[in-house]
């Protein structure tokens, strides 16, 4: 069973080969977006997500990595990456945000309840964009694929 | 401004239904203006503001006119300005998150041609008002974690729809519900081979310490109110007890942002089973949030399909309540309370079995009324280091027959932890804690019994624990956890744990090692239904040591995305326990007995697990797992020398799958789940029982149509256990004398072949490894309102 068990891991080791790192998206720390707006006015996409959604995974891969999206993104917008989970506090538009526990090592972000609340529904991922008015425009919940955020960001 | 609707998505929020569905600051606005003419170029004009909260600048506010394309927003100074503003009347709109939206009249004419405000603010302090920061937050997200962790969200559970959480788990690969008894189909949870007395259960990560029958701790929360269930299997941190050596499973129930209002759920079968599920969040104040969960389910068809005289699956009468309460506290802090009241009426036997017969020797009956109370809490401390108090406390009541036999039990668990989570430098990550429990239990049997009155069992088991993440490299992790605990009865345990993670630097190869001992203290009547059968007298050889076991996991997870924009993940677990003075039930010495003991040698489970996880782009999902495990003895055979024996009722092979296709132009989905067992040894009953020593392959297979519609309303329905598997008609031997009046037995006790009883058989339920339900149709409605 052992050799079974080395072989199976050795497979999937192999399996595991890297990927090729093209240009992907840069995501903007919280505590340095004042900084950036102050340089340059720019439309705003905060990605909404947790560790435990693979889809949110999906998403970071297949359309935030995606590099011809990547370059229009890195140019245009100012791309912040929120996990909903995160006990930080962080600060958003000069005001500060935190952790909100709902049991012991579980909770949600207030700023992920303020921006990503759909309906009453928080969903992962949820996309949320603001124009360089740093005005809310609207939410996507769920995976955008590339051609579709390629889309938005053109217009 | 008019805020260009241009995207094609479907859902644009207005501005202001965000910050006021948020109750967020309200700007008290006091208006100063100041007129100032400039010469005028042409026929536009321009307006100049300043915009103070407090006196102080604010900065990224929208100043826009609304309905038009004007806009901008406020500098570091609190300034804005709009030019070439064409003349006319506007609404001027300021708006920023976290402030109410203000509006105000602005005429640009030839005569204002450029006009400057000074808007000045208060601020009144709120939920979201800034607050001095405490600093000492610092959970690590899940799969930070050195322990490996699986997630599972009510989707996948909507697989295969069952009455209960319980039932849901054998959907998971490695996780099985496992039915101890054929008449009262009570059962426990083992994860990859190791006991339910194993396994913590937890809600929202506030353990429901428990020894009678865990099995009700993950019944009555509706499914809408699970927002995932978290499945740790091996050694867990030692923050959860010396027995949480198998695994645990934590229930993460919604936060009040993402529960429904409103969410019901109603299920009926062609077995006339029908299970109610409701769930309500609402206020009970400024400050406090609750969830309430209602659980019903009635079963009260004696059925007997494959003719054996008795009920093929138990009849049932459940309700459970549950309620959790979190308060908005100062800071953040966490102050959570919930509660949980379950009443059951089972009762499974002779179909012609009526109340009047109970703990009679007409007809044989199983009848079990089982009231239980829980209440679980988490506090944390109002100073600025990180201290949480749990606390969790229950009361269980069980009074029941097993035939003839009565057993009637009591049990309260008092527990109450202290845990300091303190971060040093930048790499270790503390946590230090402090726990007691008390136990009380009582019951009819000669287990608490002292001399020949009634000596209930009191155990209170103090303990201390510390534990180090300790991040040595960014793709290494390290956790270290010791436990000492003092039992008054058995004296000092100690229960080290080690785990250990490796991650690749692009996060999609994760490995992780975990190795840790676990001790339990067994009751046999609380744990294993079987004793209790009036079947077969229970012996005890001799006074029970606690049990013993060192278990290690080594798990690797890898994740794949395909270019397709298609997810494949996989994870691999290898485990091995090994068991010092385990406690085995001996069936096979004599029918007529269950004989306990702590075995003399040791004993080991060991296997590994594959899961696989498919989400492909058009719409088709699959996931499959499969164990294969072998669960043995080494025993004295009373001469030295060890004896390798195969556990009982433990099967070598299981798998489980679930496959789902979506359609979304017609909003629904297929859902195909099954099940597969390899066989298991059974306790026969002696040489001449002629049913077979190994159950044969096995396998249960569902199929599930839902439809959703866009009010809320979700219809769903389908096939239960395609294939119609039951066991054969014989797996209660002699069902038709349950009393053994008809059996004859020599001087030694020992059963005597007869005409009547030619392979020397006593009545049995305990021969026992799969439901006797056979195919059933399905069908259910759920309805969700979310505000």
């Amino acid at each position: 069973m052992k050799k079974v068990t080395l072989s199976l891991l050795c497979l999937l080791f192999a399996l595991g080969g890297t990927y090729s790192q093209a240009q992907i998206t840069n995501w903007t720390a919280f505590e340095n977006l004042n900084d950036s707006l102050r340089k340059e006015r720019r439309p705003l996409l905060v990605f909404i997500h947790t560790d435990w959604c693979k889809y949110c995974k999906m998403m970071e891969i297949k359309t935030f990595a995606n590099p011809q999206l990547a370059k229009v993104l890195n140019q245009q917008y100012y791309c912040l990456h929120l996990d909903a989970e995160d006990t930080r506090t962080l600060s958003f538009l000069n005001k500060k945000y935190k952790f909100k526990p709902s049991g012991v090592e579980t909770g949600v972000h207030e700023l992920a309840e303020l921006l990503g609340n759909d309906k009453g529904k928080l969903t992962y991922p949820t996309t949320v964009f603001f124009d360089q008015n740093l005005q809310l425009q609207g939410r996507i919940v769920g995976v955008i694929d590339r051609q579709r955020l390629q889309a938005i960001v053109a217009k | 401004m008019r805020i260009p609707f241009v995207w094609s998505f479907s859902f644009v929020a207005p501005y202001h239904s965000l910050t006021d569905s948020n109750s967020m600051n309200k700007i008290y606005l006091s208006l100063a203006f100041l007129l100032v003419q400039i010469v005028a170029f042409s026929q536009t004009g321009s307006v100049r503001g300043t915009i103070t909260v407090k006196g102080k600048p604010l900065e990224f506010a929208t100043a826009a006119f609304k309905a038009t394309q004007y806009g901008t927003t406020t500098d570091e100074k609190g300034v804005f300005e709009i030019k070439n503003v064409k003349y006319g009347s506007y609404q001027l709109v300021i708006s920023a998150i976290g402030y109410r939206t203000i509006s105000k009249s602005v005429t640009i004419s030839e005569a204002k041609f450029f006009q400057e405000l000074t808007l000045q603010t208060d601020e009144l302090e709120n939920s979201l008002a800034e607050v001095v920061v405490t600093g000492t937050m610092k959970e690590v997200s899940k799969l930070e974690s050195p322990v490996p962790v699986e997630i599972y969200t009510p989707v996948f559970f909507k697989r295969n729809p069952v009455p209960n959480l319980f039932e849901s788990l054998q959907n998971i690969n490695g996780v099985r519900p496992q039915l101890n008894c054929n008449v009262c189909n009570t059962g426990d949870i083992h994860i990859n081979g190791l006991e339910g007395p194993y396994t913590m259960i937890m809600i929202d990560g506030m353990p429901i310490v428990s020894g009678l029958s865990t099995v009700y701790g993950l019944s009555g929360i509706p499914s809408a109110l699970i927002e995932r269930v978290e499945i740790v299997k091996g050694p867990a941190s030692t923050l959860y007890g010396s027995e949480a050596v198998g695994g645990l499973i934590n229930v993460i129930t919604k936060k009040p942002s993402s529960a429904p209002l409103i969410s019901v759920d109603v299920m009926g079968t062609t077995w006339s089973e029908f299970n109610t599920d409701l769930g309500i969040k609402f206020k009970l104040g400024e400050k406090v949030q609750s969830l309430f969960g209602l659980n019903y389910f009635n079963f009260q068809v004696p059925t007997d399909k494959n003719g054996d005289g008795f009920t093929d699956i138990t009849l049932q009468n459940r309700i459970s309540l549950f309620n959790k309460v979190s308060f908005d506290r100062k800071n953040n802090r966490l102050f959570t309370i919930g509660g949980r009241y379950v009443y059951e009426n089972r009762w499974g036997g002779q179909t012609n079995w009526t109340p009047k017969y109970r703990g009679g020797d007409e007809l044989y009956a199983e009848t079990i009324y089982t009231k239980r109370w829980e209440m679980i809490g988490a506090y944390q401390l109002p100073i600025k280091e990180k201290i949480t108090f749990q606390f969790s406390a229950n009361g269980h009541n069980q009074d029941s027959f097993y035939g003839t036999t009565p057993y009637n039990a009591q049990q309260y668990i008092g527990f109450g932890q202290f845990t300091w989570d303190k971060k040093l430098g930048k790499s270790h990550d503390l946590l230090l804690g402090t726990a007691l429990r008390y136990t009380y239990y009582d019951d009819n049997t000669p287990a608490t019994a002292l001399d020949g009155s009634n000596a209930p069992s009191k155990i209170a088991l103090p303990g201390i624990f510390v534990q180090d993440e300790i991040a040595l490299k960014p793709n290494h992790k390290l956790l270290l956890g010791l436990r000492y605990d003092y039992n008054s009865v058995h004296g000092n345990i100690l229960t080290p744990r080690l785990n250990y993670k490796w991650t690749s630097t692009n996060k999609r190869n994760v490995l992780r090692a975990s190795i840790g001992n676990g001790y339990r203290v067994a009751n046999v009547f609380t744990e294993d239904h079987a004793a209790l059968t009036g079947a077969r007298k229970v012996e005890f050889t001799e006074e029970l040591k606690p049990e013993r076991s060192w278990n290690g996991n080594i798990n690797y997870v890898r994740k794949f995305f395909l270019a397709d924009g298609s997810f494949i993940g996989l994870d691999a677990t290898a485990f091995y326990t090994y068991f010092n003075n385990r406690i085995i039930p001996d069936y096979l010495t004599d029918p007529n007995k269950i004989i306990y003991s702590n075995l003399n040698g040791n004993a080991v489970s060991r296997g590994i697990s594959l899961n696989i996880d498919f989400s492909l782009t058009n719409g088709l999902k699959l996931m499959a797992g499969a164990t294969a495990m072998n669960v043995f003895q080494r025993q004295d055979d009373g001469s030295g020398e060890l004896v390798k024996q195969t556990q009982l009722l433990t099967e070598k092979f299981t798998g489980v799958w679930s496959v789902s296709y979506s359609f979304p132009q017609i909003a629904l989905t297929i859902d195909y789940t099954g099940n597969l067992y390899g066989p298991m040894k059974l306790p026969i009953l002696g040489p001449l029982d002629p049913r077979p020593e190994y159950s044969p392959w096995w396998s249960l297979q569902n199929i599930q149509l839902t439809k959703k519609f866009n009010n809320g309303v979700e219809i769903y329905g389908g096939v239960k256990n395609l294939l119609n598997f039951t066991p054969t008609r014989d797996a209660i031997a002699r069902a038709f004398d349950p009393f053994d009046k008809q059996v004859t037995f020599d001087a030694t006790g020992q059963v005597v072949p007869t005409a009547n009883n030619p392979y020397a058989l006593t009545f049995d339920p305990s021969y026992v490894y799969a439901p006797n339900q056979g195919i059933r149709g399905f069908v259910g409605v759920r309805y969700n309102l979310f505000r």
